[in-house]
């Protein structure tokens, strides 16, 4: 795993990157300690970094222009901050964790557990951070009605039929998102309140119809998505 | 209020108006000539000049004057007022029955008689029934040219004679007790607040008042011979300049302008004019005033705007009105009371202001209870000591002394926080603890070496509290990440005042322009808390520094 630790207290990186070798210890490829988010996101283009531990108070700046520019970017965030009130504003910018300083090692544990996929996130992101034109926009998870995963990013279906790239996978994605949000297949999480209808498809599958959209509803997802729908 | 006070005024005037008891005499017969026969009722004056009593002409020499007065049954006992610049005798039906002075027929002979007199007539000789009136006078020591050299001639009982002499003084004395009255209030608010100089020139216009009403209530209270009447006329038209330069003086302290100092300086030239043009005394010292009473209304309309201006320019323009509508009876009898309605406006203008300045003050104290919880809550937030508390964390683990070290100055900071917040004002030694305390703690968080240099500061002067403090805060969170990172507080003193530089590096990301934050707003709350409006604050950016500068009136301990 690829980790920077996105802190302008010297002391305070090095505990964190002492803390985390003591939690993930051979399972760290690469860490490092970068005074600015500008520095993470440059870097991230050349060399690819997979989770980042970010510190919101940074000189000064808002926390939440920093929350916008990290929850676009492709790595996962994990926000490490004594500033407790801004927490649910961070999950809803689509985090994957929230550690209030100081922390303790289990509870560092438990948010990279959550940003690895072995443990149960909060997932309650209301709106998804996508990156166009060089420009970050916020665009609200009412209006996506599924997100398609190719490749290395994610593509979301909006409403009135346009698409936005998110530089997330969508496995990155499944962690941040809401209850609602339900992965059918292997390439699409779809937004269950906006499923108008659904129709069996050969071979046990089925597709959902979304008004905009038409998604595939793989075979081993059938079962748990057809019990999401009624209700 | 000032219109009740003009009625209740108005309705007083006419009832001391000069008594219908007094029989004036108006149609005189005159003669430039003296002898001893003129006295005499059967004298036959038939050819002698006939003319009003007030428009006499000036004596060649001695001049006599004779009228006829009907005396009615029920007038005892009767006396004569002469009102003359001139000395002189008066027979009744040929009998001398009193004497101003001694009549003369030169210079040298005559001693000037008083410019006001009554004389009892004998109650034999004040039969009723027509009486003959001769007046023997002479006037070599006038010293100047009058328009009216003789103004009253009456006959009635004796006491509406005596009383009628005192009934002018009235208003004046009245006024002057309210001018006194103001004069004080003006210098107790002076001595109340220095800073503001305005009522001082009030109270000093207010002094110079107080004498020209005394040189006016000198003629009816106690006479003097008609030859200090010029004396009196010239002692009058100083005072009234100096009055008048006084309230330009004062108007333009009170509602101040770049050209203030020009407007006095041309105010008394332009009070000289009147004195300069007109003849007559009446007309200079009249317009005088209308020309200082409209120097001062242009000059504070000129500042409507300003608090204290309309109330001010009401009682101007009151002033102007009376002088203008009645200019002849405006030094006898309005100015004064023109003054005190003046004066009672302005000091209106000025109360008005101290209750400004008091409920800004009482805004003010609020503001500091608030600020004093934000200067301990920005401080003591959770996040300020959980990120220390976190970096400790990482020195203890790393560097255990540097961890002590860190706790030392951490507790350094929040002790002395927790002492100085609740006072309006700290020594700057005690802010530049603070200050230090904090680039302590923060030099361990950062791993940065921060110094704060300071050039002339004086410990013992008075700041608000954490005034230097939330600028080394500002300079921190948006200066240089690496490195010795000095910041420098100097301070230039002069004038009274003290002109605080502070001067930081900027870091990389920091931004040219910020927008007014918490840290500004609380030093222009703390700056108005402790000087009201008289302090400024400017931050800018210069080159690759942030530099702040705050000038403020010096408090020495």
């Amino acid at each position: 795993m690829r980790i920077a630790i996105v802190e302008d207290e010297p002391p305070v990186a090095r505990r964190l990157e002492r803390a985390l070798r003591r939690i993930l210890a051979e399972g760290i490829e690469d860490l490092r300690i970068l005074p600015t988010l500008a520095s993470a996101l440059a870097q991230v283009r050349t060399e690819p970094i997979d989770l980042v531990f970010l510190d919101l108070d940074l000189y000064g700046r808002s926390g939440f222009e920093l929350l916008a520019e990290a929850s676009a970017a492709r790595f996962q965030t994990v926000v490490v901050s004594a500033h407790d009130e801004q927490a649910i504003r961070a999950f809803e910018h689509g985090v994957v964790d929230f550690v209030t300083k100081p922390w303790t090692d289990e509870r560092l544990r438990l948010a990279v557990e959550r940003a690895l996929g072995r443990a149960a996130a909060p997932g309650s992101a209301a709106r998804l951070a996508v990156r166009v034109a060089g420009r970050v926009e916020l665009v609200e998870l009412e209006r996506v009605l599924a997100v398609r995963g190719a490749d290395d990013y994610a593509e979301l279906v909006l409403d009135d039929q346009s698409t936005r790239l998110s530089e997330k996978t969508l496995a990155a994605l499944e962690r941040v998102l809401p209850p609602r949000f339900l992965r059918v297949h292997r390439s699409w999480i779809v937004n269950l309140d906006r499923v108008r209808s659904w129709a069996p498809a050969p071979g046990g599958r089925a597709t959902f119809d979304l008004g905009g959209a038409t998604v595939p509803v793989g075979r081993s997802y059938r079962r748990l998505a057809l019990a999401r729908l009624s209700p | 209020m000032a219109r009740f006070r003009l009625a209740v005024l108005t309705v007083w005037l006419a009832a001391c108006a000069p008594s219908a008891d007094i029989d004036w005499v108006g149609d005189v017969r005159f003669v430039n000539d003296d002898a001893a026969e003129f006295a005499r009722p059967e004298h036959d004056d038939a050819r002698w000049a006939r003319t009003w009593f007030a428009q006499l002409p000036a004596p060649e020499r001695v001049l006599w004057i004779r009228a006829r007065v009907h005396l009615a049954p029920s007038e005892r006992p009767v006396a004569v007022f002469v009102g003359a610049l001139a000395s002189h005798e008066v027979f009744w039906d040929g009998v001398l029955v009193g004497r101003g002075g001694v009549v003369g027929d030169t210079a040298a002979a005559e001693v000037p008689g008083p410019i006001e007199a009554h004389h009892r007539i004998p109650d034999a000789l004040a039969a009723p029934g027509v009486h003959v009136l001769a007046l023997r006078t002479s006037a070599f020591h006038r010293g100047f040219a009058p328009q009216t050299g003789y103004w009253g001639l009456g006959v009635g009982a004796y006491e509406d004679v005596l009383l009628h002499r005192w009934r002018g003084t009235w208003i004046a004395l009245i006024s002057l007790s309210g001018i006194l009255l103001g004069t004080l209030i003006a210098f107790a608010t002076f001595a109340l607040d220095r800073r503001d100089r305005s009522p001082l020139f009030l109270g000093l216009a207010g002094l110079a008042a107080a004498p020209l009403l005394g040189v006016e209530a000198w003629r009816p209270l106690a006479g003097y011979p008609y030859s200090w009447h010029v004396v009196r006329l010239a002692v009058l038209c100083a005072l009234s300049a100096l009055l008048q330069l006084l309230l330009a003086a004062y108007l333009a302290r009170r509602f101040p302008h770049r050209r203030s100092s020009r407007f006095v300086l041309l105010a008394a030239p332009a009070l000289a004019i009147p004195a300069l043009v007109f003849p007559s005394w009446n007309d200079k010292l009249a317009f005088l005033h209308i020309v200082g009473f409209s120097l001062a209304a242009a000059w504070t309309a000129a500042a409507w705007r300003r608090r204290g201006a309309w109330p001010a320019l009401a009682g101007i323009a009151l002033a102007l009105a009376l002088a203008v509508v009645d200019r002849d009876a405006f030094l006898d009898r309005w100015l004064y009371f023109a003054l005190d309605g003046l004066f009672a406006l302005l000091l209106i203008g000025h109360l008005v202001e101290w209750r400004d300045a008091l409920l800004v003050r009482e805004r003010a104290a609020a503001r500091s209870a608030r600020l004093e919880a934000e200067l301990l809550k920005r401080h003591l937030q959770p996040h300020f000591v959980m990120n220390t508390l976190t970096a400790i964390g990482g020195w203890i683990e790393e560097d255990p002394p540097t961890a002590v070290r860190m706790i030392d100055s951490l507790a350094d900071e929040l002790r002395t926080l927790a002492q100085v917040s609740d006072r309006p004002l700290i020594s700057l030694a005690e802010e530049l603890r603070l200050c230090r305390a904090h680039l302590e703690t923060m030099s361990l968080r950062r791993d940065v070496a921060y110094r704060l240099d300071t050039d002339g500061t004086d410990g013992t002067e008075r700041v608000p509290p954490a005034l230097i403090h939330t600028l080394v805060e500002n300079a921190v969170t948006h200066g240089p990440m690496q490195g010795t990172v000095a910041f420098q507080l100097s301070a230039a003193h002069g004038n009274g005042r003290t002109r605080f530089s502070f001067v930081s590096p900027r870091g990389d990301d920091a931004p040219d322009q910020t927008a007014p934050g918490t840290g500004t707003r609380y030093l222009e709350a703390r700056l108005r808390e402790a000087w009201g409006d008289d302090w400024s604050l400017d931050q800018r950016a210069v080159g690759t520094d942030w530099r702040v500068e705050i000038d403020v009136p010096r408090r020495a301990p």
